[in-house]
């Protein structure tokens, strides 16, 4: 593509300018558009598992190590520190956003939808920690994530608006040159974007962006809008990377059978595990 | 694509018009994706009054004449209302919600056979007798601890599909949700089944078994033709589970073998052959029309609002 302005030499420069640009402008990088992906049906082809390798389910923004809410389980399971995945610095709540924020955070256990087995919505399947896999087709593209077998319809170059609201969103898929932006609204106000209380409203509406900058990497931004909980539209990125193993696949992770004990053991009368 | 030439312009006529399932072979040729695979794309809809197995009275009666299935759709029709009440106060309470929530349809397949299962030729489930016994006394169990004064104890008393897992597979029609979306890529192809949102991702030709058990076993898909064959083993054992059919429940000895196939544009040909020694006498097939729809397939979350489960659990039994 780049060839076609100018010569290797050109390209090389523009290469290393747009390097150090990422290196220097932005700490969390960016999609560079040097890279061409391989084609299907003339676009970009972006099948294949994929997953995000940060903390970023623990907290969104950046967070040091901190003792896990579980003692028995030690060192084995506290939460792990991270670099944060927002760009530009702390999340642009609301006051009485932010408020509630914190209650969220204070109640963390009994209030994260994903303690309940229940489905992550977009961003946060994308980095819930487990791997998601795209299947792409020239008309549509089907995203799967392991968590709670949840998945979403990308219909592509739809004007349909929501016709209700859905865990996993609404979304509509677009081609801006390499990269696939799907805009997502038609939310529930029941998802979060973390296990550290981060939340949105039903008005939330998500623009993603998939751009794939190697033959196993994508860059993955999402513009978050939710007037009723930020003042301003806030922006995360990161990389993802392709699982390589040979058999690499989707497996079950069926959580509502974790999920059970917790949610309805109180009203059991008898323990549930009891085998017949 | 039309106009390229007389073969695939007959091709597009006998896909317009081929009606009973597999006469359009031939013409399924012509529906390929761009890389040559055939193409089983779209949103299928299984739904059918015809059951999966042929009802005894029936006999040997393999099909139904075209007068005694017009009379099925009509009753199907009348049954299908919002003023339809169970028999008693136990089976109406026991149907849970009004028609609005159904969507069973009013056809019976287009064969007019009297049920899915077309081997063995009694239409019937070959369960061993030893098998039947106990499918008897797990009934018998059942029953007595829904009529006891403490139906439900735990969550592990409701089925498997009223937990928001699966009714297990292979598919067959259902009160609602029948819907089943498929992709396709080079490559893999994708199954999503609008109940419990189940998703099954297969990467064709390619053995990814792993020796991983699992409540939908582990796949391995290739062609065979036109057919997608889908051979499917490796279960998890949940058989001490209560389940909405004791003939799908997962388990160790239980092989599944799919096929799908194009029959014509609007039609694609699902069929199944179930194996499990322990349970069945022979092996057993069924198959099960998918038909285009220009419906939409919506997220089902069923878990997410299973507001049913701690109702049922936190319940006083009625006087």
């Amino acid at each position: 593509m780049v060839n076609r302005i100018g010569g290797v030499t050109a390209t090389a420069a523009m290469v290393c300018a747009a390097v150090f640009w990422w290196g220097e402008a932005s700490p969390l990088g960016q999609a560079t558009t040097t890279y061409k992906a391989a084609r299907l049906a003339g676009r970009p082809n972006l099948n294949g598992i994929w997953q995000a390798v940060n903390t970023a389910n623990w907290d969104v923004e950046g967070h040091s190590a901190r003792q896990g809410p579980v003692l028995a389980l030690g060192a084995s399971f506290s939460v792990l520190p991270g670099l944060g995945v927002v760009e530009g610095g702390a999340l642009p709540y609301r006051p009485e956003a932010l408020v509630r924020k914190k209650e969220n955070a204070q109640h963390w256990m009994t209030r994260d939808p994903e303690v309940k087995c229940y489905m992550p919505g977009i961003p946060r399947g994308t980095y819930q920690g487990l791997p998601f896999q795209i299947v792409q087709t020239p008309q549509d593209v089907l995203m799967t994530y392991e968590f709670a077998n949840a998945s979403r319809i990308v219909y592509m170059n739809s004007k349909e608006e929501s016709p209700s609201a859905f865990w996993m969103g609404w979304s509509r898929g677009r081609w801006e040159g390499e990269t696939l932006v799907v805009d997502v609204t038609g939310f529930t106000d029941q998802t979060w974007f973390d296990r550290a209380g981060n939340f949105h409203s039903e008005a939330l509406h998500v623009v993603e962006r998939y751009t794939a900058t190697g033959p196993d990497h994508l860059w993955y931004e999402a513009t978050i809008e939710d007037p009723t909980v930020f003042t301003r539209p806030w922006k995360m990125s990161m990389p993802l990377y392709r699982r390589m193993e040979k058999n690499a696949q989707l497996l079950e992770y069926i959580c509502v059978e974790f999920a059970e004990d917790l949610m309805y053991g109180h009203l059991s009368k008898r323990p549930g595990r009891e085998k017949k | 694509m039309c106009g390229r030439s007389h073969v695939v312009l007959g091709a597009l006529i006998a896909v317009c018009f081929g009606s009973t399932l597999l006469s359009g072979q031939n013409a399924a040729t012509a529906l390929r994706t761009p890389w040559g695979e055939p193409d089983l794309q779209g949103l299928w809809d299984i739904k059918t009054i015809t059951p999966l197995e042929r009802p005894l009275a029936l006999g040997t009666k393999e099909f139904y004449t075209e007068q005694e299935a017009a009379e099925r759709e009509r009753l199907a029709v009348d049954r299908a209302t919002d003023e339809a009440r169970g028999a008693d106060a136990r089976a109406d309470v026991a149907g849970a919600y009004n028609d609005f929530w159904w969507d069973r349809g009013t056809k019976d397949v287009q064969t007019r056979r009297t049920s899915l299962i077309i081997s063995p030729p009694n239409g019937r489930i070959p369960w061993r007798p030893e098998a039947m016994a106990r499918n008897a006394e797990r009934a018998r169990v059942r029953d007595a601890m829904l009529d006891s004064s403490n139906p439900i104890s735990t969550w592990l008393d409701v089925d498997t599909g009223e937990r928001c897992i699966t009714d297990g597979i292979p598919w067959t029609p259902g009160a609602y949700n029948n819907n089943y979306l498929i992709v396709q890529s080079k490559g893999s192809i994708a199954i999503l089944h609008e109940m419990y949102r189940e998703l099954r991702v297969f990467s064709v030709g390619d053995r990814h078994r792993v020796n991983i058990p699992q409540w939908f076993g582990n796949s391995s898909a290739r062609w065979d033709g036109d057919t997608l064959v889908v051979e499917t083993d490796n279960f998890a054992d949940k058989s001490a589970l209560w389940w909405p059919a004791a003939w799908r429940q997962a388990r160790p000895a239980y092989k599944i073998v799919e096929r799908f196939t194009r029959a014509n544009a609007d039609t694609l040909v699902y069929e199944f052959t179930v194996t499990d020694p322990t349970l069945f006498a022979s092996p057993w097939t069924a198959q099960i029309p998918m038909r285009r729809t220009d419906e939409q397939l919506f997220e089902y979350a069923c878990h997410e609002a299973n507001y049913a489960m701690p109702s049922m659990l936190g319940h006083k039994t009625a006087k």
